[in-house]
This record gives structure tokens, C-alpha cells and sequence, in this order.
């Protein structure tokens, strides 16, 4: 009795093994085997939300909700489709793309007059990950540039900020608005995903 | 009592099932034999049969794109091996150097220490290129632990059919060519790539809020500090002469402080780029990240030539033995270079490293 246990095990094991061979050899020998190389790709990571891949807004000039940029009427928010943003926006003055080791991602960040977004890309699409101000010509929606005071933060965002250092960082949920103060002017204001860190290595 | 010969059975099912487990489990974990080259790195080392080598490099892809151990060979007679791997965190590395000095003794380790800059795990993809690459054992294990992310099970880098068993609707004939040996993509760790993409464009550094490295990575350094100098081996601290992501000063003079009180070299190759004549519009393949085969031959050529004076490192081409064997390695370099240019001037860009690219 126990011996046929045996057998119907080892059976088994035999068969599951020749299944995978089987299902396997029909398969071309390219791209199928690419992303599944990539373990990041894999479902069992939980990984591929990570960089909050929803609340996605396509419309560039419709009323959005909670924090983002706008520059000539056009509205960036992170996490938003970057290509129509893009048409909208036109030519950059400056693009430089990043991929990281092995291919874990591109950064590609896009430069403005007076502000510069990063995308990242997810099922072939480009997604607004953070967007900075470059020089005080631009502000934003609540009318802070660079050069601004931590009061004027205040009185525009409230305090209820998170400090970490010399950063304050306000944020909705789907997007970080943080601003770094030295000898109380601002000298960086960034919009980013809230677990965004870059792609770089 | 159970009969002998019920046990005898009884052990070989059980020997049948585990073979049949260890074979279905190599058969489902990526093979990188074609694309996504860099996840082979780390395994690569433990086949090298001679593993005397007078410099180690560890660290993230600004080791084993950027130097070439058959130039240190062939300019310096110095003997070296890149244990390198993309995005290697310290932990990684200090694991990885606790464990290669299992296996041997250098007389200068190289760091590059780009890694300060991250303090927690950043993906899993990573992980799983650096560590599931290295053989069981308890440094494996203080690894995998240092480098789980949240969601990750200690369990599945044992038993890695645990992590990959979803991959058996989607394997292709790369994973049965290399089910029981797989090929060398490298050359004593240097990933080559020949092909050329100009630097056109710096990105503005961008500003934080603190500029200080972690404690942990702190932690880490001094603990490879400290294994050095117990094994009485020389450690190097280079910042690699890559333009992204950017390396603040901020950042180089806390790596110079440390260096300083502790008695290390630390060279930050961004500040020689003029001298070691890099030309970044035809020595890196991405714009200034990694360096082409141009510009690590050029990288090594001056670091070779510093570490041989101030480490006192011999020039071993005299040695028959070693000489034939690297002889061999530099066969091997040069065929893939020409392979390389061969394909580049095919196809315009090298299939290994493009076919993802291309897919966006």
C-alpha cells in the first residue's frame, strides 16, 4: 500500500516536470522569456503599484483634486499619462534619459522653462513620478516660488507639514509637495509620488 | 519494524523527488544567458577556477562597467575579479566580501561607494541578482536577511521554486539550453559593452534635505573597514567617474573625512576625468551613466598604474601559469569585442542589452 504511495507521488512529481517541459518547447525562445526574467515584473511581488499607479488622470485641463502643477493652463499631477502633458507642453529644452542597472526601469526627465518632470514608464506608458521647480518664474497653484519664506508656506499650505530636516512635506495621498528651506528662503519645490525615489543605479 | 527493504524504497522516492525538485527549480529560475546579462554576475565568480587575485572589486554596475580586469592584466600584470552586481547595495557587498574571502585573500579591495547613498532595500529584482547567484551558506543567509524588502520571504531565496514557480507557463527554449551550463557573459566580472551613445545633457542636480549618509550604510562600511584590516588587506574607496545620479560634494567630503580617519585611499574619479582622458562623447554607451569598453580601458590604465605604486603590487606576467591563463581571458575579450562590432555595424545596437530597451 505504501509502496504504491510512493509511486503515485513520484508520478505525479514526473508528470507536473514533463508538463512544464511540454507546455514549455512550443514557446519562441525571445521576448517571452524577457520580462519573466525581470522578477520585479511578477505578480508576486506586490511590487507594481508600489510607485501608486492609480487615480491616473488623462485630461490636462479639467479640475484636478489636491496637489499639482500648472504652467499656461496646463495641469500636472504625478502620476498622470505624461503624453498628452507632453503634446501640450511641447518641445523640451533639455531631455535626458536614465535606465537603470538592468533595465529595472527608466527615468526620463524632461526640462522646461523654469521646471523639469521625471516619468516613469509602466506597461509601455510614461507617468509624471515628480516634477521640480527650477527657477522662481514659476509657482505654484497656492503662489509659492522659489526664493518664498517658510511663513509664506505656512500661510498658503497651513502647518500641518511633515518635517524631516530642513523639508516640509505636505501631502493628499497621491502626491507629495515638499519644499526645502535654507536661511528661511525656499530653495527646492518638489512634486513627487509619495514613495517615489528615482530609478537611478 | 519497517523491512530494509521498504526503507531502501522509501529513500529512493525520496531521492527521485528532491532530484526531480532541484532539476524542475533549475529549470524555472532565469537563466540571463541572453538578456538581462547582469543577473549572471555574481554566480560567475564561484566557476573561476583560479582564484588568486590581487585586487577585488566590489560594488554596483560602476564596477563591472567601468574597469576591465584584462587591461589591469594585460598593462599592470595585476590579477583581479569584479564581484559586481546591479544596484549591489553595501550590504550586499560586505556580504559578498565576507564571503569571497572564503575562497581567497587579495591584497586591495576596491569599494565604490555610490551605494552610501541608498539606506534601505529598493527592489526585489536586485535582491534576487545578488543573492540567489551565491551558494548556500551562513553569509548567504545574514545577506538575504539584510536585504529582504518588506514583502519578501526569507524562504523563497532558499528555495527559490517557491519564487519562481509561476514561471512555468513562460519558459523558452534559453532555459533548457542552460539548464545544466550556462555560458560566461563576462570577463573576470566586466560586463563589455562596445557601443557608443554620447553624453548630450546634464540634469540639474537636484537639492536635499539631508545630505548625510545613514547610520546603516555608516555601519556597513565600517564593518568592511574593519574586515579588511583584519585580513590585513589594503581597502580602496572610489566614487566611479559616472555623471548620474549625481554624487553631491556633500556627499565626497564625507567620503574624504572617512577615507582620512581611517587611513584609506579614496579617489573620486569625477574630479580626474581630464587626466584619465575621458571623453564622454565616445566613452559611455548611455549618455554618461556606464562607461563603453573605450573608457573603462582608460579608467583602468589609470587606476592600475595607482593602486600597482601605492600598493606595491607585482607585475605577475613573468608567471608562466598565470600568464597562459590569462592569455585565454584576453582570447576570449577580444572575440567578444569583435563580436560586438560585428553586431553593432549589423544591426546598429547590441541585441543583448537593447531588446527590453526597444520593447518601450
Amino acid at each position: 500500500m505504501k509502496n504504491k504511495k510512493i509511486i503515485i507521488i513520484i508520478a505525479i512529481v514526473a508528470i507536473v516536470a514533463a508538463g512544464v517541459v511540454v507546455a514549455s518547447l512550443g514557446r519562441n525562445s525571445n521576448k517571452d522569456g524577457i520580462d519573466n526574467a525581470n522578477v520585479s515584473n511578477n505578480d508576486n511581488t506586490g511590487n507594481n503599484n508600489e510607485t501608486g499607479a492609480n487615480n491616473r488622470d488623462v485630461d490636462i485641463t479639467r479640475e484636478k483634486q489636491g496637489y499639482y502643477f500648472e504652467y499656461k493652463g496646463i495641469k500636472i499631477g504625478v502620476n498622470d499619462d505624461a503624453a498628452p502633458i507632453l503634446e501640450a507642453l511641447g518641445e523640451p529644452m533639455y531631455y535626458f534619459e536614465a535606465p537603470s542597472c538592468a533595465y529595472e526601469g527608466m527615468d526620463r526627465i524632461y526640462s522646461y522653462s523654469g521646471f523639469e518632470f521625471t516619468t516613469f514608464t509602466e506597461d509601455d506608458k510614461e507617468y509624471i513620478a515628480s516634477i521640480v521647480f527650477l527657477d522662481d518664474t514659476v509657482t505654484t497653484r497656492e503662489g509659492i516660488t522659489l526664493n518664498a519664506t517658510l511663513k509664506d508656506i505656512e500661510k498658503a499650505y497651513g502647518s500641518k507639514y511633515e518635517k524631516s530636516f530642513n523639508q516640509y512635506s505636505y501631502s493628499d495621498g497621491n502626491c507629495v509637495l515638499s519644499f526645502i528651506v535654507e536661511n528661511n528662503a525656499v530653495v527646492s519645490v518638489e512634486y513627487a509620488l509619495p514613495a517615489y525615489s528615482g530609478q537611478e543605479g | 519494524m519497517i523491512a530494509p527493504k521498504k526503507i531502501a524504497k522509501l529513500a529512493v522516492a525520496a531521492l527521485i523527488t528532491i532530484a526531480l525538485l532541484i532539476l524542475l527549480q533549475s529549470l524555472l529560475m532565469p537563466k540571463y544567458m541572453t538578456e538581462i546579462l547582469e543577473g549572471a554576475l555574481i554566480s560567475e565568480y564561484y566557476r573561476e577556477e583560479n582564484k588568486d587575485h590581487d585586487v577585488i572589486f566590489i560594488g554596483d554596475c560602476e564596477v563591472y562597467e567601468n574597469f576591465s580586469p584584462v587591461t589591469l592584466w594585460q598593462e599592470y600584470g595585476i590579477t583581479s575579479f569584479i564581484r559586481g552586481s546591479a544596484q549591489q547595495l553595501i550590504w550586499h557587498s560586505y556580504y559578498l566580501l565576507e564571503e569571497t574571502l572564503k575562497y581567497e585573500k587579495p591584497k586591495v579591495v576596491v569599494f565604490n561607494v555610490l551605494s552610501m547613498k541608498y539606506d534601505r532595500p529598493q527592489k526585489e529584482a536586485y535582491n534576487r541578482m545578488a543573492l540567489d547567484g551565491m551558494p548556500l551558506s551562513v553569509t548567504k543567509l545574514k545577506s538575504i536577511k539584510a536585504s529582504m524588502m518588506d514583502d519578501e520571504k526569507f524562504i523563497t531565496y532558499i528555495f527559490p521554486i517557491l519564487r519562481y514557480h509561476s514561471r512555468w507557463s513562460e519558459l523558452t527554449a534559453e532555459d533548457f539550453k542552460y539548464l545544466f551550463k550556462k555560458d560566461r557573459v563576462t570577463h573576470n566580472g566586466y560586463l563589455m559593452r562596445v557601443d557608443v551613445k554620447p553624453l548630450t545633457t546634464i540634469p540639474t542636480e537636484r537639492k536635499l534635505a539631508n545630505y548625510r549618509f545613514s547610520d546603516i550604510c555608516y555601519e556597513y562600511l565600517d564593518k568592511m573597514t574593519e574586515l579588511c584590516k583584519k585580513n590585513g588587506i589594503e581597502l580602496v574607496l572610489i566614487k566611479a567617474p559616472t555623471i548620474y545620479p549625481h554624487w553631491y560634494d556633500e556627499w565626497d567630503k564625507q567620503m574624504e573625512d572617512y577615507a582620512e580617519e581611517n587611513n584609506l585611499l579614496y579617489i573620486n574619479f569625477l574630479k580626474y576625468t581630464d587626466e584619465i582622458g575621458i571623453d564622454y562623447q565616445t566613452d559611455t554607451y548611455d549618455a554618461g551613466l556606464h562607461l563603453n569598453l573605450s573608457g573603462a580601458e582608460k579608467l583602468s590604465r589609470y587606476f592600475g598604474k595607482i593602486i600597482q605604486e601605492e600598493f606595491n603590487l607585482p607585475d605577475r606576467r613573468n608567471d608562466e601559469k598565470l600568464s597562459r591563463i590569462w592569455a585565454a581571458k584576453a582570447d576570449l575579450y577580444v572575440q567578444e569585442m569583435e563580436k560586438q562590432y560585428a553586431e553593432l555595424e549589423e544591426l546598429g545596437y547590441l541585441k543583448a542589452f537593447n531588446s527590453r530597451r526597444n520593447d518601450e
